[in-house]
């Protein structure tokens, strides 16, 4: 993720709400049924009724050293130079998938066409100052942006 | 994709979400409008989201507004039903038509059976309903505006007859130090409306939480302590805490000599109800029950929410909620800072218009076909907005016709197969009716028995009302936009009723069917023309004076109503009198009945049913048993789900996502396992309301009778067992579970 950019997920006051997923689909316009750019999930453990459930939510974190660019063949990751944000030319990707064996995160996802779709940090709504949507809705304040400023 | 082009010429228009049903504080927002079409949401920053200033925050339900708009299963026209009851076959009518066919109906049906044959379903708190719904039945003279019995008013009450006041939440959650969450289901039921935010909050402040929930829920899952309950025996717990903390005397002295009536009575009422005896009854152990109320009675301030889950949906209701407040008070918590707080003194946090109850007739109570509480509690002016039959029993006299039978049911935005016990009587009591009428959104499974259908428009597509929020500066009021044109002929549910008046000779009551006319005298209470709200479309803050600083420990006010001034542990403003079918006294202290099937209450059937069902009953993913047909909110949940243990599962041969046969002594329903952890394994739980089909996902809806998976088919509905204070009805039965080789 660009140095100035990250978003913060705190798993002790998420609440499994789904909220910033839909943000994210809805805001793009992703099909139902497709696939997502920020995902929600659950890692629970133990038995009843010593039993541990955590939540989480992710995204691309946009690393610095992001290993998905290295990883994909046809060169079709890349850093915008501009922005610092991770973008992928759906032209260029062959949908074979080593970014999402190269992710740490899982995050990749691919499409109906099987082509690699990513979080672009809401960047028409970075342009006029405002922040990603799934940050802008989250209702326990676990999902935060922090911002170039 | 490609958002950043689009913006240009998209439109974004401010109004209000009713994701989380009509009478929450509705979340603010702004919704995109791309050539003629809703296409996104976000939040608005101006309407105090979450109970914040500034705050965008939504929900998943929120954001989905464009689905619910564009459903398949919209209603588009007016309809008159040309087949048999239940076919489903109709056909297209004019506006004129309907209501002219309605019209008639009501008058023949007012001279020949009088005003009282006409019966309206609540489908909730919904502002139409409570204000021109309730003016219309008063100038018609019919009582029978027909409560759930399964939703905030039985607790409510409850609480006003121990306590004097309603206490819904502390005055701030950060003073508390101790929350107990007990069968309140806030991080489905409100996701956006300040709770769950508040209860964080206070967690990362050093707050403990105490949850008492079947189920781990997400809040649960962050509790210090969690009680997984035995669904349906929350009174058997709640009188075990009394009696740990009065033998163990962590309570009050003080305020116990001062401000309670009958504490003495009450210790010995509770005496034999120890951990031991709750212990096997609720499936807790003795030491967890008595270290749950050594919490309770050594950390000060506690507040204790209390839910729906055990105050309107077990048949022992009201009991429980008394035993709860008692538990509230004798530990010195009543209006404390903190505490079980009463609700701040304030106006209106609801558009209102007087509902003229002058012009009902004078014995209108006595007129209730069935009182959803005590006939002499309701003359007493005990309610919301007037008086209340209860639901189930209400549908259920049109099959009995004693004491009468409702001849014309209006139920509209609630469909009686899912909002209520025993669909299959229901739909009985459906085909018995003389005449119904329904408008809806949605073409829902009810729908099929009406003899005329009306097509009602989303929120998104009308501008008949606004919203109120007090805040600290002042009140804000913002009015709701338009978004889109409504749906080919739906129409809003303001316009219905107003158009309806008219046509029925009642125009002079219902401002000739002016909607300007019935919101600038809703408008007037704030001191604000309907031109200077429509020409703040974006909403605007009117100074009212400051709020009152908190006040605490108003104890001669609050319990100004009750007997000697006092709480209640021996009640007597109840005890004695006649209960809501009249044929025995209520008692004077809280007494566990429990649900009509348990493993301790019914052991016998417990061998061939071994295995308790109870449903969540809000989800954040749907409202009620609406919103299926919304496929962001669909792909979450695409089927029926019985939450369950695995090694129950597996005991049973059944694998993560079977379809499984449950059934009980009343019927049976099909649900998909989902393997859940945080579930006992002699619980199994689920959601109620599945008949929405989704067809962007291609995925069905289904059927409420058996073989469907509705879970109301599966519950007791014998009207002798249900709450006789409050006709709450129980939500817990026993099952057998198989897994399903049908589909």
């Amino acid at each position: 993720m660009p140095e100035d950019y990250a978003f913060v997920h705190d798993p002790k006051r998420c609440i499994k709400c789904y909220t910033c997923e839909i943000a994210c689909k809805q805001w793009r316009g992703i099909a139902p049924g497709t696939f997502k750019l920020r995902r929600v999930y659950e890692v629970a453990t133990g038995t009843f009724p010593h039993v541990t459930r955590t939540f989480h939510s992710v995204a691309c974190r946009h690393c610095p050293d992001a290993p998905c660019i290295p990883a994909c063949v046809p060169g079709a990751i890349s850093r915008d130079p501009a922005d610092g944000i991770v973008r992928i030319d759906a032209a260029n990707c062959d949908g074979c998938r080593d970014c999402l064996e190269a992710c740490p995160f899982g995050v990749p996802a691919f499409d109906e066409d099987g082509v690699m779709r990513l979080c672009d940090l809401c960047c028409d709504r970075l342009a006029e100052g405002k922040r990603p949507l799934c940050t802008d809705v989250c209702p326990t304040g676990a999902l935060h942006f922090r911002g170039a400023d | 994709m490609g958002a950043t082009e689009a913006r240009p010429t998209e439109q974004v228009i401010p109004t209000f979400c009713h994701g989380c049903g009509s009478y929450k504080p509705r979340c603010g927002l702004l919704c995109h409008v791309k050539e003629g079409r809703f296409t996104r949401v976000e939040g608005n920053p101006e309407a105090f989201n979450n109970g914040m200033p500034g705050s965008t925050s939504l929900c998943a339900k929120g954001l989905t507004g464009p689905q619910f708009v564009y459903a398949a299963d919209r209603l588009r026209y007016p309809m008159r039903r040309i087949g048999a009851k239940g076919e489903g076959r109709f056909q297209r009518i004019t506006w004129d038509e309907a209501l002219d066919t309605i019209s008639d109906k009501l008058g023949e049906t007012k001279k020949e059976y009088g005003p009282e044959s006409y019966g309206v379903l609540s489908p909730e708190y919904w502002p139409v309903l409570a204000t021109l719904g309730r003016r219309f039945l008063n100038v018609h003279g019919s009582p029978n505006y027909m409560h759930s019995a399964i939703c905030a008013t039985p607790r409510m009450a409850a609480m006003k007859i121990t306590m004097g006041y309603v206490s819904m939440a502390p005055d701030d959650w950060a003073k508390t130090r101790l929350i107990v969450n007990w069968g309140a289901n806030v991080e489905n039921s409100g996701v956006n409306q300040g709770i769950p935010r508040a209860v964080l909050n206070a967690l990362q402040g050093g707050t403990t939480l105490l949850d008492i929930r079947p189920m781990l829920d997400p809040l649960g899952s962050k509790a210090d302590v969690w009680l997984p309950i035995r669904p349906g025996t929350d009174c058997a717990l709640a009188l075990a805490f009394l009696n740990v903390l009065i033998s163990e005397g962590l309570y009050d002295k003080i305020f116990v000599s001062e401000w309670c009536h009958g504490f003495d009575e009450l210790a010995a009422h509770v005496s034999g109800f120890t951990p031991e005896w709750a212990a096997p009854i609720t499936g807790l152990a003795a030491e967890r029950i008595r270290e749950a109320a050594r919490l309770i009675g050594t950390t000060h301030p506690t507040f204790i929410r209390m839910g729906n889950g055990i105050g309107d949906q077990a048949n022992d209701g009201t009991s429980t909620i008394r035993a709860i407040c008692l538990i509230a008070a004798i530990t010195g918590n009543l209006d404390v800072p903190g505490g079980q707080c009463a609700p701040p003194p304030g106006g209106l946090t609801e558009p209102a218009i007087s509902t003229l109850e002058e012009l009902a007739p004078p014995d209108l109570v006595e007129r209730l076909v069935a009182p959803e509480s005590p006939i002499w509690y309701q003359a007493a002016g005990n309610w919301e907005s007037g008086p209340t039959t209860a639901y189930y029993k209400g549908l259920m006299c049109i099959l009995t016709e004693k004491p009468y039978p409702l001849r014309v049911l209006n139920a509209s935005c609630s469909n009686p197969l899912s909002a209520t016990r025993n669909p299959r009587k229901v739909a009985e009591a459906l085909k018995k009716l003389d005449f119904m009428f329904v408008m809806d959104v949605s073409h829902a499974p009810h729908v099929d028995y009406a003899d005329i259908v009306l097509p009602a428009c989303t929120s998104y597509e009308q501008d008949d009302f606004f919203a109120i929020r007090r805040t600290a500066r002042g009140t804000w009021l913002g009015k709701y936009n338009q978004v889109v044109e409504p749906l080919e002929e739906s129409r809003s549910d303001w316009r219905f009723y107003l158009d309806l008046a008219v046509r029925v000779g009642y125009g002079e009551h219902f401002w000739q069917g002016s909607i300007d006319g019935m919101m600038t005298e809703m408008l007037a209470p704030f001191g604000v023309t309907l031109e200077q709200l429509r020409d703040n479309p974006g909403g605007m803050l009117v100074e009212t004076p400051p709020a009152p600083l908190p006040e605490y420990r108003r104890y001669s006010l609050l319990f100004k109503g009750l007997p000697h001034g006092k709480v209640q542990c021996r009640n007597e403003l109840v005890g004695g009198k006649d209960d809501n079918v009249k044929r025995g006294a209520l008692s004077f202290f809280p007494e566990y009945q429990g649900p009509p099937e348990g493993i301790a209450e019914t052991p016998e059937l417990a061998e061939e049913y071994p295995l308790i069902l109870s449903d969540v009953h809000a989800h954040r993913l749907s409202q009620h048993s609406y919103f299926h047909n919304a496929a962001y909110l669909r792909e979450l949940q695409p089927y029926p789900w019985l939450k369950i243990n695995p090694a129950t599962a597996e005991k049973y041969g059944i694998a993560n996502g079977d379809w499984v046969r449950v059934e009980s002594p009343h019927g049976w329903s099909r649900f998909k396992a989902e393997y859940f952890a945080g579930i006992s394994p002699e619980v199994v739980m689920t959601k109620r309301g599945w008949w929405q089909s989704c067809d962007e996902l291609s995925l069905p809806g289904y059927d409420a009778f058996d073989g469907g998976s509705e879970v109301n088919n599966l519950y007791n509905s014998d009207e002798s067992l249900f709450d006789k204070f409050y006709s709450q009805m129980a939500k817990q039965t026993l099952v057998k579970i198989s897994r399903w080789e049908g589909a």
